[in-house]
């Protein structure tokens, strides 16, 4: 399957592992993946506090770079999947009334036009849909046996839309593709809860104390690593991951993976292609569990 | 009594005695009772196997009185009757004995609980043996109902009897039928004009052939029994004699006495010769005798000169007619609470402040001001305040929540914004809207833009604090879902004025043998299963008199008393109960006491041979006769002496060597002691 | 909260209407106030004015509470009340709406600047089309919480040791059209003329 990329800022900085992983799964799964050129931040959920029409206007116009060069455009990241839907929702809206008219506006002012022919998809439900599970299982060299993984969504791939028309109160993409890795699904309460990313710089205490929690419930669903949809959730919960002996009165140090590393782990792929050596947790952690695996314990008799 | 064989039946009716009472150490404590051949315990006895073990031991065991030891004889008390007499035993052969509601629902110990329903069973058992069989009578219906109260629940059910071909009388105190509703301007949620969907059947009324419509009338007197009440109807003087006048109205506009009028909530004028409203039905107008000239002054008769008919009939009187009917619908209805009770609102001080029934008439087209809502100086208002549980949901006045207010004030709220753009604030307690369209019809108004306070308004005063309150009513509440206590400035304030049970309720409960609950309104039989009925069989309520209710439910309350009381008719005839008082003559000494003391007028005395007597047919067995005769010479059948007696030996007997445990504390601290 | 009574003459009661004008605010007063939204939100518990108690607000026309209120600048955009709000109202992006107010009048939080750590980041992207995480980052703690950007530096250097952190802002390339757009954009303001911070930037 063809189709467009749109990475978002964070896919080229705090979210390398993210991209890298993405693009090292690829040719196993038969994406085949053009970045969209000169792309312009989302706008996220932060420009929109401060104007509105500039923030659908951020978004609308990767729509026209997008439209310019294809149809599908899937990116992996939620925040920008929800930023890009909402101005396309707008755009394609019949009764987008006055703000629809007011970006279309500003579009114009660049010499940008959108037709409203995008299909907008967010790489999880492109994995669950387009992909599907079996491939990845056929592609799975190395199978995940033995390791508990904690499937943790985050908010926006399931609210206030939920991806690929996934169940908001009772998400299973990532389960699915957990199963298709060979590793168990470790079940616990927060799955989509929020972590609070967004405060992070703002409100760092009601940050730690929404991502602690999480991490409690994975702590104590067992889990030998958690693995998420979201780059900003992934890197929360390793940031906040590293105050957890201060908060949960316990050191966590459980690797925290984007979905596409977990995937490509079952792939055989190393670890330093698939950006896990990023992860901030120390290296013999990243070994440990590998070990756990089921094929590592115990080699071929 | 060595005959008797008696079967008691201990039903564990689920969990609700069995929870409680040990109801195998009743059945098992039963079988030692004098005369008890069997005694069992089932799960439910009323169940159809229950029914059938009690069936089977009449025939095998050759039983001859049954007891069953179960629910209120109110619930079951039939299908035990008539599950003896399917198998031919007498009915009143079969005893019950209450274990849930005056034992395990009202105990809370286990113990005491058990050793109370033997108390019961014995009773019961020990009553059983002096029964005696009874038979039945059977008395034919009068095929004719009468209605009390011409509101719309009144209007309904006449209507209804009257359309399935019944005779109907329907009395109403009041000049017009009509009630409450035809005051109304719109109702709510659909906003329908009150009076054109209410005349239609007013007219109806008045043109039915079945209905015999007594309007400025009241019932006096009731009399007779099941089936066969003779009504006394006084149909007070209206000075026209309605047979002649053909309600043309000129005698309307002539006479020259004014007074406040009542229909208009004493805002509007009419005069001492009227009609309430112009589509009042009947259409012939009474004279006010406490204000009309001719009566206060002793001169005028302007009317008189003026009525082409000569209908005129200044020397008419009071006249009193007897009607006999099979059933009653009582729809007497309700009264509003009056805000002047609550004077921290300000009603009856500041001009401004309206009662709801104010309100209907004023924005009524056909009301005082014509239909503009206006303030008291003739400004619009640009900020209208309705204050919701007006006297409703307050210890201090109505307990209950009178269940229409809300939806009126939604009504009002919309009708003020429709009538003046004014700023609208319902302050309220809880929104209740809880009806079909009703959640919706409020939905619409938030819609709409009415500003919704959540808080029981304190006070409302024209004390001003600051600059924008001056000349302003001002309604200080706390505004609790954002935390704030307010104090909103409005040029005119509504008020919900709740339901409650009219003055007379009691006078009016009392003719007709129905009580009242601790509100004032009419008890019905059962709260769910028969909301209509009362204990006296032929007797139904509907409508508000009944409890607060809103048109829809008052509507669909009215037809069901109707078919309530349809069915006692269609049956034709009715099995009187054979529990009456009986007199021996030959110890009767004649002295009257029994006359007066009976509340049903059934006692008879044949002066000739000086002795009383009693008509079973009116007689219910009620006893005070039999305990007031000094000579001892009247029985109450199924209530003797010996059985009587012999129940409150049942009763102690069971006692005799019971104490009632020791507190708990008691015991504990007792083995405490020992301990130490 | 002030303990103080509030009179009628003191509050905004068009607030409502304002917020009712925009296309997020269509239903807020459809609130039924059932406290749905208050309950499932992860950060209400930590405010002092749960997003229930803010509609109500709204409707009571405490416009400058609400807008002073740390409410809208700790939603975490996690959106948790707004499927669930049972009268169908867009209450996370009511909040955003909120924070536009709030900036552009000048009605502030006392204590947060989160108001500033959005301007810094929108700023940033009207520059030159990309977030620079790290360059935000640096400006906004430098600024504002520079003890507290000490005791992050090692979180900060770990991750440019893991090559998480570019230390250079990458730039789009087609600039020139991009600025005309945002201009345009900045010059639409929902709010009403002559407000103090807002505009452009
Ligand atoms: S959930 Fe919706 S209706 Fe309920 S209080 Fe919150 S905003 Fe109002
Ligand atoms: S979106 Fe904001 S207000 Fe709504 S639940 Fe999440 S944090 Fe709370």
């Amino acid at each position: 399957m063809k189709a467009l990329y749109y990475p978002g800022c964070s896919q080229k900085a705090t979210a390398r592992g993210y991209e890298e992983s993405l693009l090292a799964i690829c040719p196993e799964i038969g994406l085949e993946l053009e970045e969209l050129d000169d792309w312009n931040c989302c706008g996220t959920t932060t420009v929109v506090a401060v104007n509105k029409v500039l923030a659908l206007s951020l978004s609308a116009r990767n729509l026209v770079l997008a439209e310019r060069r294809g149809r599908v455009l899937v990116t992996p990241c939620p925040s920008c999947w929800l930023s890009l839907t909402k101005a396309h929702n707008l755009l394609t809206d019949p009764d987008g009334g006055e703000l629809a008219r007011q970006v279309r506006e500003s579009l114009a002012a660049g010499g940008y036009e959108y037709k409203g022919t995008v299909e907008i998809r967010h790489l999880l439900e492109l994995l669950v849909d387009e992909v599907g599970p079996e491939r990845i299982q056929q592609r799975a060299g190395r199978p995940l046996a033995g390791l508990k993984v904690a499937p943790y969504y985050g908010c926006q791939v399931v609210r206030p839309y939920a991806a690929g028309g996934d169940d908001p109160d009772d998400p299973q993409h990532l389960e699915t593709l957990i199963r298709a890795t060979g590793a168990d699904v470790a079940d616990f309460a927060l799955r989509s809860s929020c972590c609070g990313g967004i405060l992070v710089a703002t409100r760092p205490e009601v940050c730690y104390r929404m991502s602690g929690e999480i991490l409690d419930a994975i702590r104590r669903a067992e889990a030998n690593l958690i693995v998420t949809p979201c780059n900003l959730c992934q890197v929360t919960l390793e940031t906040v991951q590293r105050k957890t002996r201060k908060l949960l009165g316990e050191k966590m140090r459980l690797p925290i993976l984007n979905i596409t590393q977990l995937v490509g782990m079952a792939m055989g792929i190393d670890f330093d292609t698939l950006g896990i050596d990023r992860c901030l947790v120390p290296k013999r952690c990243l070994r440990e569990m590998d070990k756990k695996r089921a094929g590592a314990q115990a080699p071929a008799a | 009594m060595s005959n008797v064989r008696i079967g008691v039946y201990v039903c564990h009716c689920g969990s609700n005695i069995a929870g409680k009472v040990d109801v195998k150490a009743v059945a098992e404590f039963a079988r030692g009772l004098p005369g008890v051949v069997v005694a069992r315990d089932y799960i439910f006895m009323c169940s159809e196997p229950g029914q059938e073990l009690i069936q089977n031991d009449i025939r095998e065991q050759r039983l001859n009185r049954v007891v069953v030891a179960s629910c209120s004889p109110l619930m079951h008390e039939g299908t035990f009757r008539k599950a003896c007499s399917r198998v031919g035993l007498n009915h009143y052969l079969m005893q019950m004995a209450n274990l849930r509601e005056q034992c395990s629902w009202v105990t809370l110990d286990g113990e005491a609980a058990t050793e109370k329903a033997k108390a019961l069973v014995a009773g019961a058992v020990g009553k059983t043996r002096f029964l005696q069989p009874l038979n039945e009578r059977e008395v034919s219906v009068k095929q004719a109902v009468l209605v009390v109260g011409g509101g719309i629940a009144g209007i309904q059910a006449a209507l209804q009897c009257a359309d399935a071909g019944y005779k109907v009388y329907l009395v109403e105190r009041k000049q017009s039928i009509g009630g409450h509703m035809a005051m109304f301007d719109k109702t709510f949620p659909t906003l329908d004009c009150s009076a054109c969907i209410l005349t239609p059947k007013m007219v109806s009324v008045g043109q039915h052939p079945n209905i015999e419509l007594m309007a400025y009338s009241e019932v006096e007197e009731v009399g007779g029994y099941v089936g066969n009440l003779r009504v006394k109807v006084r149909h007070k003087a209206a000075y026209v004699d309605h047979d002649k006048c053909n309600g043309c109205g000129v005698c309307l506009e002539k006479c020259p006495a004014r007074v406040p009028n009542e229909f208009e909530q004493g805002r509007g004028q009419r005069r001492a010769i009227y009609t309430m409203f112009p589509q009042a039905v009947p259409n012939k107008p009474v004279i006010d005798a406490d204000v009309c000239r001719f009566f206060t002054k002793g001169k005028c008769g302007v009317c008189e000169k003026f009525c082409k008919n000569g209908a005129i009939d200044l020397k008419q009187q009071d006249r009193i007619s007897e009607v006999e009917v099979g059933a009653v619908i009582l729809a007497t209805g309700h009264q509003v609470f009056d805000a002047e009770k609550m004077p921290r609102y300000g009603y009856g001080k500041y001009p401004d402040v309206y009662s709801a029934l104010d309100f209907e008439r004023m924005v009524n087209a056909g009301g005082f001001s014509g239909g503009e809502v206006r303030c008291a100086d003739g400004r619009q208002p640009e900020a209208v305040g309705l204050v919701h549980c007006v006297g409703s949901r307050d210890q201090n006045h109505l307990r209950y929540c009178s269940q229409v207010c809300c939806m009126y004030s939604l009504k009002f709220a919309h009708l003020i914004k429709e009538h003046t753009g004014a700023q609208v604030y319902n302050f309220y307690i809880d929104m209740r809207c809880v009806g079909k369209g009703y959640e919706e019809f409020y939905d619409r108004l938030l819609e709409e833009g009415v500003r919704f306070v959540r808080g029981k308004v304190a006070e409302v005063s024209m004390h001003a604090k600051h600059p924008s309150e001056e000349g302003k009513l001002i309604v200080q509440v706390e505004d609790t879902l954002a935390g704030v206590v307010r104090r909103i400035p409005l040029d005119m304030l509504v008020l919900a004025n709740g339901l409650q049970s009219r003055d007379d309720a009691d006078s009016v409960g009392r003719l007709f043998g129905v009580s009242r609950n601790q509100n004032g309104f009419f008890i019905e039989q059962h709260p769910k299963l028969n909301p209509i009925g009362t204990p006296n069989h032929c007797v139904f309520i509907a409508g508000t008199c009944a409890g607060p209710k809103d048109i829809p439910h008052a509507v669909a309350q009215a037809s069901a008393a109707a078919a309530g009381a349809m069915t006692v008719l269609r049956q034709e005839s009715v099995l009187l109960e054979s529990i009456a008082a009986r007199v021996r003559e030959e110890v009767c000494s004649g002295c009257r006491t029994c006359l007066d003391v009976c509340p049903y007028d059934a006692v008879r005395f044949d002066e000739e041979a000086g002795r009383a007597s009693i008509d079973e047919t009116m007689c219910r067995g009620c006893g005070t006769c039999v305990a007031s005769c000094p000579s001892a010479a009247i029985e109450g059948r199924h209530f003797t002496d010996d059985q009587i007696e012999s129940e409150i030996e049942g009763l102690l007997m069971s006692f005799a060597d019971w104490r009632p445990k020791e507190k708990e504390e008691d015991q504990a601290s007792e083995s405490a002691s020992v301990v130490t | 909260m002030e303990a103080d009574v509030r009179y009628e003459a003191d509050l905004d009661p068009g607030f409502l209407d304002e917020i009712a004008s925009l296309p997020e605010g269509e239903r807020i007063r459809h609130c039924i106030q059932c406290g749905n939204c208050s309950g499932m939100c992860p950060v209400a518990p930590m405010l002092e004015h749960s997003p229930r108690r803010i509609f109500a607000m709204i409707r009571a026309g405490l416009k400058d509470e609400v807008l002073r209120s740390l409410t809208p600048w700790v939603c975490s955009s996690c959106y948790r009340c707004t499927v669930k709000c049972p009268a169908d109202i867009k209450i996370t992006d009511i909040m955003y709406a909120l924070k536009r107010r709030a900036i552009a009048s000048g009605t502030l939080p006392e204590d947060s600047d989160a108001h500033r750590f959005a301007r810094l980041f929108t700023e940033g992207v009207c520059k030159n089309g990309r977030t620079h995480e790290m360059g935000l980052l640096m400006r906004y703690m430098a600024f504002h919480h520079p003890i507290a950007m000490m005791k992050q530096s090692g979180l900060g250097m770990r991750m440019m040791a893991k090559g998480r952190m570019p230390l250079f802002a990458h730039k789009i390339s087609d600039r020139d059209h991009f600025r005309k757009m945002v201009e345009k954009a900045l010059s639409f303001d929902e709010m009403e003329p002559g407000s103090s911070e807002g505009g452009a930037l």
